[in-house]
């Protein structure tokens, strides 16, 4: 599908950039005209011979094309693996991006190759540069102990199809970690920071070939932008637009990108709530919520991939407004807010309020959300999250549960529940929540609320569950809360 | 010289893998490339009316559009397993208007720039007449042929008398229905062709696990000599089978760049992957079985239908390497038969009928165990056919899968299951513990290649051959240094090219078999060379001694029992005024093939957890024996079998390719939808081997492993699914959906 918009002409063009600037192995290179609309991956590969970072889906589903981006951060270079295949150029002006070819040691091989090698963690081989990239990032030197699990979870975002994975995992193991060396030490940050950070803090303005590419320095600028561009597509990680493009299903013709805005990056952890900005990457959430709602961080582990994770926005999963988005149901059910800001004023919607309809939300043409505020359970609530898809990692869920219920005397005295994969949209349990209300979570409860929670979604089958066995996990999640309530079970989102 | 067979060497291509460096097909830079992108028909069944290639033509950088109604016209290639190729279809692409499937390839765009080819093929307008496809082998407008034969070997046949067994009084009769869904191959690296003519010589970079086959398809299609078209593919990123026969999109690279005049590189996208390599076709099985009280089985009737196409001649042979040979039974009949559906073509995917088929045999015979009260494990050694092949009646050339059953019990702890279903339970958790047999053909093709020794001790061995990932240049490796008598270090092995001497298909677990037969013919012949050279040489120690009077010793020729009298292979090639000594080697399939059944065999044992309340089965632990003759690399063997069990679990759980009933159009063309394994779906996975040579097969006694490793694995976790939950699952994948 081809999108037609014009372009405005309500950004001054004067100060804009026309070009991008990219740095690759510690090389810059400018990129102009309709290549800033190219993916990362084929321009690597066809245009800098930089082969060895492999595509395989072509939606971040597997890690073959797994590079490090780095992007300037409070005066260092901040490396993250990323899938490359669903970056395009135009998110990365002022980024450095370090191939399996940049992660040559002097001498030879780098401490991650060699263990693959002794331990036949390269089979076909179409696989292993990704995972080189990612388990040299996972072993950069830090004071960070990794165990086994850790090492594991690291690896969710990459597919192997010939080892069957345990070479690879030993492989792992085997590396001589005092001996991988930290992408600063391969790339000196002082050659390159410099240029990096002046080329991101500049804003850039591509026309051609009909199409146009803005990437603004200021939350107001956006706005702007989008207000006179109402049907551009806004970007930040790209991790869901990046595959519609990739797939052909949506060409835009003008393009806002907010990828690495630097005003965009704030987080307000306050004694109610955390609030984070619209540019925030789920990596970053992760990270903040570990220590703040661990429940909520412990979910984020099903959520795509460390790849995924290191790419996409907290924001950019709400504005897509799926069925499905994982971190709906969570966020409905702690009541959070999302700030929306627009060319005259600036609100607070709950999410509660946002979705109207399937991949419906009350956002207008001119607004970009640019917080979300996530209050936080209180001491002594039961704040519980559930995801189940076909397989362990990786995987689109087939249905999600969040449950938060305010207990007194193992009575509900309050609570909310939130499904996805059930209906058009995340569905808000409302009359099975005033049911529950005044009641104990027991047996007779549950045989009860049965009929109600059916009549409360909508679930159809597809190919990721029929409409039946949806309906059964509707009614077992709260089965099984009630028997990790009852055994003092924490766990909850972890599958079997 | 310490023995080199068998030990886990490393990978000789490990280096080149992880650093990036080794260059798969669509890497080599070709000089002014342009880029092929295939438009695939939107509906399933029907004809073109009208395609609009003109508008498309003057969008910016378009070369050309290649349609039914402009191609360059080719010839149909004839089919040869040996000598020749396979085109895996009867009908050439665009050779008509006519639409066969949905994905179909309708027409090529050809560009400058990569992006500029996507976008013109997005904007092709196609006009189709649509008919309604039959998607379903339910659907009783899907045309049934019974094929007599595939690919030599009776598809429709049996041995005693049938009706006799199943109609005795006194014996269990067991019968069920069994299905399997279409799975898809899904190597990491998608197929792909570039071709450049120069005048009427060919240049083709492809994908393949078979490059004389792909060689010879092109050369015949566009009627030029075999040695004008030279295909290179030096690494394979997976083929599985998809890569086997020569598929459409190759022809129309080489196609397009005959239409414009330009070098064409087309890459297929993950979506189009799905519908132009072939996948594992959708089977239907009945399995009945008949056998004594006391356990002894006295009758097999397996009858198999499975999805296929008009235009492609596949059938998925479910019974074949199943039901006709695993149990010593005296009545046996099978039958295959194909119901032809509008999706795309079918083809051979890791252990073809095989896998499927020890689905449906493997778990009746787990139901005829409980029919029978006996013991699963107990019901397969009392029914082993340990002294002929039952089918063919010759001997076995290697068998051991008794011991490949006991061991492997043994090692999982078999004897300590409860065999009463949902008698193991861990807390919330139901656990349940299954077993089933593998069982693969050891097969092998025709080859040859040609070894070089250079005067500094270096042997380079070149054979038209595949690595797809299996090891294949390592094995080789370490068999020539093992036949040479050398060092690994000294040994190198260069394939991919098929100006090399032609090399067998990388297909039914035959490579190794193959090529370490080829590779024995060729040293031979070159050890005896060196030793005529070494005593017709001037003042030679050794003049006068006849062959069997001497010996090689890696460095040199020597008298036997004399190692003052030897000359070396400095000496030697000095002598000989060329840069190395030469021989070539072949193998073909002999008299063996008819004197003895070469088959390996192999027990699948696993054991799964379910929480019933959200019941996904996970597997939790694997432990497999195989019977797969001579292991020539431990490191190697362990990730093919185990990487073969990893497929068996996708296979049973999540695997499954969907083609909408209304459109024909596959709905899981990428790898969000079709889910393959990740890491946290593998448990431990134990993998032990006999090492037993096959000493009939070939001088090394190897046969091959590619394709073990997936069969059983399903039958195996649907065995403990049962034993967990009582529930009986007949229908793969086992999602959650269908133990509610």
């Amino acid at each position: 599908m081809i999108e037609s918009d014009g372009v405005s002409d309500a950004v001054p063009s004067s100060q804009l950039k026309d070009h991008l600037t990219i740095f690759v192995n510690g090389k810059r290179h400018m990129v102009r005209g309709l290549d800033a609309f190219r993916p990362l991956t084929d321009w690597l590969r066809y245009d800098l011979h930089l082969t060895g970072t492999k595509v395989v889906c072509a939606e971040g589903d597997c890690g073959s094309c797994t590079v490090m981006i780095g992007r300037g951060v409070d005066g260092r270079i901040a490396y993250a693996p990323v899938c490359g295949c669903i970056q395009y150029l135009l998110q990365l002006d002022g980024a450095h991006v370090v191939t399996i070819e940049g992660l040559k040691y002097a001498g030879g091989l780098n401490p991650v190759q060699q263990a693959f090698v002794e331990c036949h963690g390269a089979q076909c081989g179409f696989c292993t540069p990704g995972f080189v990239v990612a388990v040299h990032s996972l072993l950069e030197p830090s004071s960070e102990a990794i165990d086994a699990c850790a090492v594991k979870r690291s690896l969710t975002g990459n597919l192997c199809r010939c080892t069957g994975y345990e070479p690879i995992l030993n492989a792992v193991e085997g590396v001589d970690r005092a001996a991988v060396q930290s992408v600063d030490a391969l790339f000196p940050p002082e050659t390159i920071l410099e240029e990096m950070t002046a080329a991101a803090r500049e804003g850039v303005l591509i026309a051609a070939g009909g199409r146009s590419f803005f990437k603004p320095v200021t939350i107001r600028q956006a706005v702007e932008f989008r207000a006179g561009n109402p049907g551009c597509a806004i970007i930040a990680g790209g991790t869901d637009l990046g595959v519609q493009m990739n797939k052909g299903m949506r060409t835009p013709m003008s393009i806002l990108s907010t990828a690495a805005l630097p005003d965009w990056q704030w987080l307000d952890v306050s004694n109610d709530a955390i609030t984070f900005a619209g540019g925030v990457t789920l990596s970053v959430v992760q990270d903040v919520l570990r220590e703040e709602i661990a429940e909520c961080a412990e979910f984020l582990e099903w959520f795509g991939s460390p790849q995924i994770r290191n790419a996409g926005t907290l924001a950019g999963n709400l504005a897509n407004a799926s069925p499905i988005g994982d971190m709906l149901p969570p966020l409905m059910v702690l009541d959070a807010e999302i700030i929306l800001t627009g060319a005259t004023c600036e609100r607070a919607v709950s999410i509660n309020d946002f979705y109207t309809g399937y991949r419906q939300t009350v956002m207008r043409n001119d607004e970009l959300i640019t917080g979300v505020r996530v209050p936080r359970p209180a001491e002594g609530d039961v704040f519980r999250l559930y995801k189940v898809s076909k397989r362990k990692d990786l995987d689109i869920s087939t249905f999600s549960a969040a449950v938060w219920m305010q207990m007194c005397g193992g009575q509900i005295i309050d609570c909310r529940l939130a499904y996805g994969g059930v209906g058009p949209t995340v569905v808000r349990l409302r009359k099975t929540e005033a049911l529950l209300r005044g009641r104990p979570l027991d047996d007779e409860t549950l045989d009860e609320l049965q009929e109600t929670v059916l009549s409360e979604i909508t679930p159809i089958s597809d190919v990721r569950g029929s409409d039946s066995y949806r309906n059964l996990l509707a009614v077992n999640v709260l089965r099984r809360l009630a028997l990790e309530m009852a055994s003092g079970d924490a766990g909850s989102s972890k599958p079997v | 010289m310490e023995a080199v067979i068998g030990k886990p060497m490393d990978r000789v291509d490990g280096r080149a893998k992880v650093t990036g460096a080794a260059r798969f097909s669509t890497e080599p830079p070709v000089q002014g490339a342009s880029h092929g992108v295939i438009v695939q028909s939107t509906i399933a069944r029907g004809k073109i009316t009208a395609i609009d290639s003109a508008s498309v033509e003057r969008l910016p950088g378009v070369l050309g559009v290649m349609t039914h109604l402009n191609a360059p016209k080719i010839k149909p290639p004839t089919p040869n397993f040996m000598t020749g190729g396979i085109f895996a279809e009867s009908r050439l692409p665009l050779s008509d208007d006519q639409i066969h499937h949905a994905g179909q390839h309708i027409a090529v765009v050809v560009a400058t720039t990569l992006e500029q080819a996507k976008h013109a093929a997005a904007m092709l307008k196609v006009t189709y007449a649509a008919e309604t496809p039959v998607v379903s082998m339910d659907d009783p407008a899907a045309k049934v042929v019974s094929p007599p034969d595939f690919f030599g070997e009776k598809l429709q046949d049996g041995r005693g008398d049938i009706e006799a067994a199943f109609a005795d009084d006194n014996s269990v009769i067991f019968s069920a229905t069994y299905t399997t869904p279409p799975g898809s191959h899904n190597p990491m690296e998608v197929s792909n062709t570039t071709a450049v003519w120069e005048e009427e010589k060919l240049t083709v970079y492809d994908s393949t696990q078979w490059l004389s086959g792909t060689a010879a398809v092109l050369a015949e299609a566009f009627g030029v000599p075999r040695t004008n078209v030279r295909v290179i593919c030096p690494y394979v990123g997976g083929g599985f089978g998809c890569k086997g026969f020569i598929w459409p999109h190759t022809l129309l690279a080489a196609m397009a760049a005959r239409l414009t005049g330009r070098p064409v590189k087309l890459v297929l996208s993950r979506a189009q992957q799905f519908t132009s390599c072939g996948h594992r076709p959708a089977t239907r099985q009945v399995v009945s079985l008949a056998a004594t009280k006391a356990g002894k089985l006295t009758g097999i009737r397996h009858l198999v239908d499975a999805t296929g196409q008009a235009v492609s001649q596949y059938v998925e042979p479910a019974a074949m390497g199943t039901s006709r040979l695993v149990y010593d039974v005296p009545n046996v009949r099978f039958t295959h038969n194909v119901r032809q559906v509008d999706i795309a073509s079918p083809t051979f995917m890791r252990a073809p009928g095989e896998a499927p088929g020890t689905f449906a045999l493997e778990c009746a015979m787990d139901e005829l165990a409980y029919a029978l009260e006996v013991d699963p494990l107990q019901l397969r050694l009392a029914n082993l056919p340990r002294e002929k092949a039952p089918h063919s009646g010759l001997p076995w050339s290697s068998y051991h899968l008794d011991e490949c059953l006991t061991q492997a019990a043994e090692k999982f702890g078999w004897a300590k299951r409860d065999p009463a279903v949902k008698s193991m339970r861990e807390g919330r958790l139901m656990i349940g513990q299954g077993l089933a047999v593998a069982t693969f053909p050891g097969s092998k093709f025709g080859g040859a290649c040609k070894v070089r020794l250079f005067g500094d001790g270096r042997l380079l061995v070149s054979t038209a051959a595949h690595d797809l990932g299996t090891g294949a240049y390592t094995a080789f490796t370490q068999i020539a240094a093992h036949e040479m008598g050398i060092a690994v270090e000294r040994v190198r092995v260069e394939m991919g090219d098929s100006n090399l001497p032609p090399g067998p298909i990388a297909g039914g677990s035959c490579s190794t078999a193959t090529v370490s037969q080829m590779i024995h013919a060729a040293v031979a012949s070159l050890k005896k060379k060196l030793s005529q050279a070494a005593t017709s040489m001037a003042d030679s120690p050794l003049k006068g001694l006849k062959l069997e009077e001497m010996e090689m010793d890696g460095e040199g020729v020597r008298a036997k029992g004399d190692a003052s009298r030897r000359v070396t292979i400095a000496e030697i090639v000095t002598n000989s005024g060329k840069s190395a000594i030469e021989a070539d080697g072949t193998a073909m399939p002999g008299a063996e093939m008819g004197a003895y059944a070469f088959h390996s065999f192999g027990a699948q044992f696993v054991e799964v957890a379910i929480d019933p309340l959200d019941p996904r089965v996970q597997v939790r632990r694997c432990v497999a024996m195989f019977d797969a003759g001579r292991i020539v690399n431990s490191k190697l063997a362990y990730s093919q079998l185990a990487g073969g069990i990893v497929w068996g679990i996708g296979m049973a759980l999540t695997e499954e390719t969907h083609w909408d009933h209304r459109t024909g159009r596959c709905t899981t063309d990428n790898l969000a939808d079709y889910a393959v394994a990740v890491n946290a779906d593998i448990p431990k996975i134990d993998v032990m081997w006999t090492d037993k040579p096959d000493p009939h097969f070939n001088p090394l006694g190897v046969r091959g492993i590619g394709e073990i490793g997936i069969t059983g694995v399903a039958a195996a976790i649907g065995n403990a699914v049962y034993h967990a939950t009582g529930v009986r699952v007949r229908d793969l994948p086992i999602v959650p959906g269908r133990l509610v």
